[in-house]
Formats: C-alpha cells, sequence, structure tokens
C-alpha cells in the first residue's frame, strides 16, 4: 500500500471533530424530523363518531337500565316471599305487605314490612294488657304497702311460702284478676242486673273466695239465691273499660277489693278452725255458723263461675 | 422505537433465553445512538432501522460470548458497524452486477422492490456526504476506528476493548485511518481550504 503515516495533524483532527459534529447535528435533526410522523402513526386513536355514542346511551337507557331495574324487583319479591311464609301458603298478604310490594327497593320493603306487623302487634298488646297491667300493679302496692292483712306478702317476699295448694289458688285468683277486662266487656248485660247491694255482696263474696279458695266446699251448705244470683252478675260484669287516666282509680279499687277479701279470708279460716276443733259447740252459735256457712257458699259460688269463665275463655282462645 | 422492540421480540423468539433479553434491555437507552450510527453510514432510515435490529439479534445470540472488559455498548457499535459495512458491500457488488448485466430485469425489479424506501434517503450537507462517502471507502480495519474515534466520541482504550486488539495496534491503525481519509478527501476536492 505504502502509506506513509502523518504526524499528528491538528488542523485535520480539528477538522474530522468539527465535521463530525456537523454530521451528528444533521443526523438528529433528521431522526427528529421523521420520528414524531412514525409514532404518530403508531399511537394514532380511531376516535369513533359521535353517533355511536348516541346510540350506546340510547341502548342503555331503553335496554340496560328497564332490564336491571325488573331484575332487583324480581329479587325483592323473591327475597320477600321467601321471608313471609303466609305468601307461600296463599294467604292474603297484609296491608304492610302490600305497601312494601310497591317499594321499588327489596331491602327496604323488608323492613316496612316488619316495622308494621310489629306496630299492630304492639298496638293489640297495649289495648290488651294495659288493665292487667294495672291490676298487677296494684297487687304489687298491696304487697308493698299493707304488710300486716296480706299474711303472704312477707312470706312471699322472704321466698317461705312454698306451692302448697292455696299459694297456687291465691296465684290463680290474682292471675284471674289480671285477665284483660276486653273480655269481660262482652259480658255487658250482667252488669245492668247487678244492683248496688248486690254489687257490694258479690265483692265481699269475691274477697272470701280469694281468701279461702282451697277451704272444702261443704256440700250440705246453704247457698242463698239472691246471694248466688248477685255474685253470678257481679262475676259476669267484672268491671268496665276504662281508659288510662282511670287506671289508678282502678287499682286503689281493687286494692280495696284485695283487702276486703283477706279480711273474709282470715275469718273464713278462723271459723273454719273453730268448727274443725269442735264441730257440735260451733254449730251451736247460730251467729257464727250463719256467717260460716254465708262465706262457703260465696266461694263455692264464685269457683263456679269462674270454672265458667275458663271454659268461655278457653273457647274463645280456640 | 420500533427497531429494538422488533428486535427484543426476534431475539426472544429465536430462543436465545434470558440472558439474551436481559443483555437487549441494557441496550435499551442506546438504540438512537445506535440508529444514528447505522443512518450515518447508510443513509436511509429503513436501511439503517434493518441494520440495528440485525445487529442486535446478532448481539443477542452472542451474548454468552460478550467479553465483560469491554462495556456492551462498544460491542455492540463493533457488530453494528461491521454490519453496516456488510450492507454496503453486498449494495456496491449489486450495483457493479446491475452495470455489468448480470442481473435480469426480472431481478432488477425485486431488488427495486426490495429499495422501495430509497425515497426515505436523507438529506445531509455536502460536506458530511463526502465525509460518509470516503469514509465508508475505507476498509473494515479503519472505518470502525474512525467512527468510533470520531462519531461516536470513544477513547482509545474503548476502541481497543471493543475491537479487541491492544491500544498501539489501535493507535497505530487510526494514524493509518486518518492519512487514508485525508486522501480520499483530497482526491474530492475537500483539502487545502479545510485542513490545509
Amino acid at each position: 500500500m505504502g502509506i506513509t503515516l502523518a504526524k499528528e495533524d491538528p488542523k485535520f483532527e480539528a477538522f474530522l471533530q468539527k465535521q463530525f459534529a456537523q454530521l451528528r447535528h444533521e443526523l438528529d435533526a433528521q431522526i427528529a424530523a421523521t420520528a414524531p410522523k412514525k409514532e404518530g402513526k403508531l399511537v394514532r386513536i380511531k376516535r369513533p363518531a359521535t353517533w355511536v355514542y348516541g346510540i350506546a346511551a340510547a341502548v342503555i337507557v331503553g335496554v340496560a337500565v328497564p332490564m336491571v331495574l325488573q331484575l332487583n324487583q324480581q329479587k325483592a319479591d323473591l327475597i320477600q316471599r321467601s321471608e313471609s311464609p303466609a305468601l307461600e301458603q296463599g294467604v292474603a298478604p297484609t296491608q304492610a305487605q302490600k305497601n312494601s310490594r310497591t317499594r321499588a327497593d327489596g331491602i327496604d320493603s323488608k323492613t316496612t314490612a316488619r316495622d308494621l306487623d310489629d306496630a299492630e302487634e304492639t298496638n293489640k298488646g297495649y289495648f290488651k294488657d294495659r288493665f292487667a297491667s294495672g291490676k298487677k300493679k296494684a297487687v304489687k302496692i298491696e304487697g308493698k304497702d299493707d304488710g300486716v292483712t296480706d299474711a303472704f306478702a312477707g312470706e312471699r317476699a322472704e321466698g317461705n311460702l312454698k306451692a302448697t295448694p292455696e299459694v297456687e289458688a291465691d296465684k290463680r285468683v290474682v292471675k284471674e284478676e289480671a285477665k284483660p277486662t276486653l273480655r269481660a266487656a262482652m259480658n255487658t248485660e250482667g252488669e245492668t242486673r247487678g244492683g248496688a247491694d248486690t254489687r257490694s255482696e258479690s265483692r265481699q263474696s269475691e274477697a272470701a273466695a280469694m281468701a279461702a279458695p282451697a277451704a272444702p266446699a261443704p256440700s250440705a251448705a246453704p247457698a242463698s239465691p239472691a246471694a248466688s244470683r248477685s255474685m253470678a252478675a257481679r262475676d259476669e260484669a267484672p268491671a268496665k273499660p276504662a281508659g288510662r287516666s282511670i287506671a289508678i282509680g282502678d287499682a286503689q279499687e281493687k286494692l280495696r277489693k284485695q283487702n276486703a277479701a283477706e279480711d273474709e279470708k282470715v275469718e273464713m279460716e278462723r271459723l273454719w278452725k273453730e268448727f274443725d276443733k269442735d264441730p257440735k259447740s260451733f254449730s251451736k252459735d247460730t251467729k257464727r255458723s250463719a256467717r260460716l256457712k254465708v262465706l262457703l257458699a260465696r266461694h263455692d259460688t264464685k269457683s263456679k263461675s269462674r270454672a265458667k269463665r275458663v271454659a268461655a275463655e278457653s273457647q274463645l282462645s280456640h | 422505537m420500533a427497531i429494538s422492540i422488533f428486535s427484543f421480540l426476534a431475539v426472544i423468539a429465536s430462543g436465545a433465553g434470558q440472558l439474551a433479553a436481559d443483555f437487549l434491555a441494557r441496550l435499551m437507552p442506546y438504540r438512537e445512538r445506535l440508529f444514528r450510527l447505522a443512518l450515518a453510514q447508510l443513509q436511509n432510515t429503513n436501511d439503517a432501522e434493518d441494520a440495528v435490529q440485525e445487529a442486535l439479534i446478532k448481539a443477542g445470540k452472542n451474548a454468552q460470548a460478550f467479553r465483560s472488559e469491554s462495556s456492551e455498548y462498544t460491542w455492540v457499535v463493533r457488530i453494528l458497524i461491521n454490519h453496516c459495512h456488510d450492507v454496503q458491500r453486498k449494495a456496491s457488488r449489486r450495483q457493479k452486477r446491475e452495470v455489468a448485466g448480470d442481473i435480469t430485469d426480472q431481478k432488477s425489479a425485486q431488488i427495486a422492490d426490495t429499495r422501495a424506501s430509497a425515497h426515505q434517503n436523507i438529506e445531509l450537507s455536502e460536506m458530511s456526504q463526502h465525509l460518509m462517502h470516503a469514509v465508508n471507502t475505507l476498509g473494515t480495519n479503519y472505518k470502525p476506528l474512525i467512527l468510533m474515534r470520531y462519531f461516536e466520541d470513544m477513547s482509545y482504550e474503548d476502541i481497543a476493548e471493543a475491537v479487541g486488539i491492544n491500544l498501539g495496534t489501535v493507535k497505530s491503525r487510526m494514524n493509518q485511518a486518518k492519512t487514508l481519509l485525508k486522501a480520499k478527501l483530497e482526491e474530492r476536492g475537500i483539502g487545502g481550504d479545510y485542513f490545509g
């Protein structure tokens, strides 16, 4: 080849560096000019025409939304039917259930139906137990205040009272007294039959019956027809349904009845013990024997009427 | 740039494995510089893209043979320069055969189709065109050295590592390359007015 190696040529070296720098600059400019064009082609996204959006919106509004609403409605109906067995058995729906069906959303309709049913039951229970609660209150007040007349109150409080037949009978009597007065209101004709005197007598007989419910009913005990009639009338029409404002007066009256019944009970027990000790001498005392007979007759009448009432209640409940 | 992505996928499809994929991933930041180097030699964007892709595929396939003493970029630069030199040599042979009439009209039409991107030839200044033409006429022992030294601003040490020769040889060949280049430029009428 015969290449003669040149010494360091600073001019040519500078020329080369300058020209190659110029070449790089030109190439960069060329690349910059062509690169965005290519990338623009690659990244370019075709936007759909506006009528496509219109069609999509029409489909959503016309098809999808009603479909979703219908599905929600069916879901709510299924949930409601699965939770209410009355609807499954074909029983006519209550007003609350009807209202809940008109609701669009299932969850709220469920709660609404449940709330309405609860409200109905609460109202029924309130009118049913209003007088009963008043009477129970009266019994409690008696147990608190009148420790002397109520012989069993202290024992109840101390827990010494066993489930003797007398105690059980007492409990039954108290429960019977606490029965709702709505049923008694059905026998309002009995209230018109009873007079003032018979009413007072019937109160006494009722108290006696409460005082000695477990006393043996003598088969030979004479019962006066007037007394028994008045007692029956009294039993058939116990109390008038009253408003909430007279509940305290009713309780006070009941308290008086309880006190009288307790007195008569003590008296009947005392007379019966005396009769049991010495029947001959007791029968000689006509006043005491007549009193015992009266008390026993009241007790007998009371127990019979109570049996009738229980039978009627059982029929009503069935 | 799509070049490196295609080459990346091509290397993975060729079954070069995870090593090649990692190797190419490390070369991604240099893809524009590689493209510029190829474009300077080939002066056609499509050819430059193809050359870069081929060079990256070669580098990926031979990633296991890469010597860690040189940087990955310099190693790929050498591969790319040699590949561009091969492309130019093939193109010059084809031109010679066309001139000699060895290629039929049908073959000529196919060649014309493959060169359909001729309109994507870049426009360089007259001085740059003369310079690159003179560089491209250098032999394989000199052209990479000139391009690495003056186009890529690589040091002699890096050139020695990339080419795989010692430093003294690099300096010696560099002097020979500059002398040849100066003579070729003077043949083209570029001489004393510029560096004389």
